[in-house]
C-alpha cells in the first residue's frame, strides 16, 4: 500500500509538472504575433499578449485598446469584471476574430492579467 | 400568461436533459439556446431559468448514481457514492433535492436582508484571499496525517491555477471531473465494487438536523452570489470546515448552495447590475430586468422548484432500479470514455491532458486516505491568487 501511495504521488507531481512544462511550450508556440492578427480571418481563434493602451468603458462589456493594434478588443464584463484594468497593464488574451456591424474585432474568450 | 407557462415547462424539459447528461453544464446550455432561441428576450429569461433550476436539480441523478458530476454538484459525489455503496442512494437524492428545494425558503427570507448587506460586500471582498488562507490552514490541520493533506491541497491547487491559465474552453469541465468523477470511479472499477438492491423506502427526516446546513446555506450562498471568483462548492467545503456536518447534512447543504446561488445570482442583476452565473449574464446581454419581470421570475423560480423536486425523486426511484440490473464497472468505463470524448469535444487535446493529471491527483487523494472536500483547493487557490492584494 505505501508502494502504491508513492507511485501515485509520483506520478502526480510528474504529471502536473509535465503540464506546467506543456503550459509554457503551448503558450509561446500558440502565442499570434500582434503584427499578424490584422490577417486573420472572421472565425479563426487567437492567442497574444500585448499592452493596453487604452479602456473604454460600456454598460455590458469593456473596450480594450491594445500598443501597436489596430483590431479593438471586446470583452463582455461576465465574468471579467473583477480584473483590475489599467492603462499599461500587460494582458494575455485568447479569443476569437469577429465581424460586427462591418467592423474586425477581437472577441476575447479567456483573458489574464499578467503585469499590472 | 399561458405563453409564459409553456416556456417554463419547456426549460423544465431541457433541465432534465442538461442535468441527466453528465458534463453538460447550464451554463453551456444556455449558450446554445440563447443562439437558436427567436422568441421574445423575457421569453427566453424564462426557460433559461427554470432549466438552470430543474438542472440543479436533476444533476444530483449522475453526480450520486454514477459519480460523474457537474461544476456545481462535483462535491456531492463524495457522500453521494458513500450512500450508493449502501444502497442508500435514493436517500442521498432526497437530502440533496430537500437542500435545493429549501433555496425557496431561503430565498424569501435574503431578499430584504440581501438589499442591505450589499454596501459591506467590499470589505469582505478585501479579507476574501485572508478568509480562505485561514479556512485553508483549518482544513489540512483537521486531517491525521497532515503532510499528505498539504501536499494534496498543493497539487490539487496548483493544478487550478494551471488550468486556469491555459489556453483552452470550459476549463473547469475537465478539471471538476477529473479530481471527483472520473478517480472515483477508476477506484470503484479497481475495488471491482458491485452496487447493491438499493433502498426506496419513506424516509424519516429529523427537522432540527436540517437546520445546521440550513442556517449555513443562508450565510454561505450570499457571499458565493457577490463575490466573482467564489464558488459553490468552495462555499460548501468553507461551510463544512466551520461546523462538522454528516454525509446527509452535507448533502442537504451542497443541494441548497447551488440552488440559491443560481436564484440570488437574479438579485444581483438586478440590485447591482451584476451577473454572477452564466444564465444572468446572458439574460442580463438581452434585457433590463424590472421589478415586475423579477417578480416573475422569481415565480418561475418556485415553480420549476417545485415541479423539479418530484421530478427528480421520480427518476431516482428509476435509477434505483436500473442501477442493481447494470454491471457498474462496465457502465464506470462507459461514463469515463463519455467524459474523455466531452472534454475531447469542448476543451481540446490540453483538456484531456488536464483531465488525465487531475483524475491521477484524486486516485492519490483516495489511496493517502485523505480527505477529497481538500481538492477543493484547486478553486481555493485561484481565488486566494484573485483577491491577494499584491
Amino acid at each position: 500500500m505505501k508502494k502504491i501511495q508513492i507511485l501515485l504521488l509520483l506520478l502526480s507531481i510528474l504529471s502536473l509538472l509535465f503540464l506546467f512544462i506543456f503550459y509554457f511550450l503551448v503558450k509561446e508556440s500558440q502565442k499570434t504575433n500582434i503584427e499578424d492578427l490584422k490577417n486573420k480571418l472572421p472565425g479563426e481563434k487567437v492567442f497574444f499578449s500585448g499592452k493596453i493602451e487604452n479602456i473604454y468603458e460600456k454598460d455590458r462589456s469593456i473596450l480594450i485598446k491594445i500598443q501597436n493594434l489596430s483590431l479593438p478588443l471586446i470583452i463582455l464584463k461576465y465574468p471579467y469584471e473583477n480584473l483590475n484594468f489599467e492603462k499599461n497593464s500587460t494582458i494575455q488574451v485568447y479569443g476569437k476574430i469577429q465581424s460586427y456591424q462591418n467592423q474586425t474585432q477581437i472577441l476575447v474568450e479567456k483573458i489574464t492579467l499578467m503585469k499590472i | 400568461m399561458i405563453e409564459y407557462f409553456f416556456y417554463l415547462i419547456l426549460g423544465i424539459f431541457l433541465g432534465i436533459i442538461t442535468g441527466l447528461l453528465p458534463g453538460i453544464h447550464t451554463n453551456l446550455a444556455s449558450i446554445l439556446i440563447s443562439s437558436f432561441f427567436i422568441s421574445s428576450p423575457t421569453n427566453l429569461a424564462i426557460i433559461l431559468i427554470s432549466m438552470a433550476i430543474t438542472n440543479s436539480f436533476i444533476d444530483f441523478i449522475p453526480s450520486i448514481y454514477l459519480g460523474a458530476p457537474e461544476q456545481d454538484s462535483s462535491l456531492s459525489v463524495l457522500p453521494g457514492h458513500d450512500l450508493l455503496l449502501q444502497g442508500k442512494a435514493h436517500r442521498a437524492v432526497i437530502f440533496s433535492s430537500l437542500g435545493a428545494l429549501s433555496s425557496c425558503i431561503l430565498l424569501v427570507l435574503l431578499f430584504p436582508i440581501f438589499y442591505f448587506f450589499l454596501p459591506f460586500y467590499p470589505t469582505i471582498e478585501k479579507i476574501m484571499s485572508f478568509l480562505l488562507i485561514i479556512i485553508a490552514i483549518i482544513l489540512i490541520s483537521k486531517e491525521k496525517q497532515m503532510f499528505s493533506a498539504l501536499l494534496i491541497f498543493l497539487l490539487s491547487g496548483f493544478l487550478g491555477v494551471l488550468t486556469l491559465q491555459l489556453p483552452m474552453q470550459q476549463p473547469l469541465l475537465p478539471l471538476l471531473s477529473g479530481l471527483f468523477g472520473a478517480s472515483t470511479m477508476l477506484f470503484s472499477i479497481s475495488k471491482k465494487s458491485f452496487i447493491p438492491k438499493q433502498e426506496i423506502e419513506k424516509v424519516e427526516i429529523e427537522k432540527r438536523k436540517l437546520f445546521a446546513p440550513f442556517l449555513l446555506s443562508f450565510i454561505f450562498s450570499p457571499l458565493c452570489s457577490i463575490l466573482p471568483g467564489l464558488s459553490n462548492n468552495e462555499a460548501a467545503t468553507i461551510s463544512s470546515s466551520i461546523k462538522k456536518l454528516d454525509r446527509e447534512q452535507f448533502l442537504f447543504l451542497t443541494g441548497s448552495i447551488s440552488t440559491l446561488v443560481l436564484s440570488l445570482s437574479l438579485f444581483t442583476l438586478f440590485f447591482i447590475n451584476k451577473a454572477r452565473t452564466g444564465t444572468t449574464a446572458i439574460i442580463s446581454q438581452t434585457l433590463n430586468l424590472t421589478p415586475n419581470f423579477l417578480l416573475i421570475l422569481i415565480i418561475v423560480i418556485f415553480i420549476s422548484s417545485m415541479l423539479s423536486f418530484f421530478l427528480v425523486l421520480l427518476i431516482s426511484k428509476i435509477f434505483s432500479k436500473i442501477i442493481t440490473k447494470i454491471n457498474y464497472s462496465l457502465l464506470s468505463i462507459f461514463i469515463l470514455i463519455f467524459l474523455s470524448i466531452i472534454v475531447l469535444f469542448f476543451s481540446g487535446i490540453i483538456g484531456l491532458l488536464v483531465f488525465s493529471t487531475a483524475t491521477l491527483i484524486g486516485i492519490t487523494c483516495i489511496f493517502l486516505n485523505v480527505r477529497r472536500s481538500l481538492l477543493m483547493s484547486c478553486l481555493i487557490l485561484p481565488t486566494i491568487f484573485l483577491y491577494l492584494p499584491i
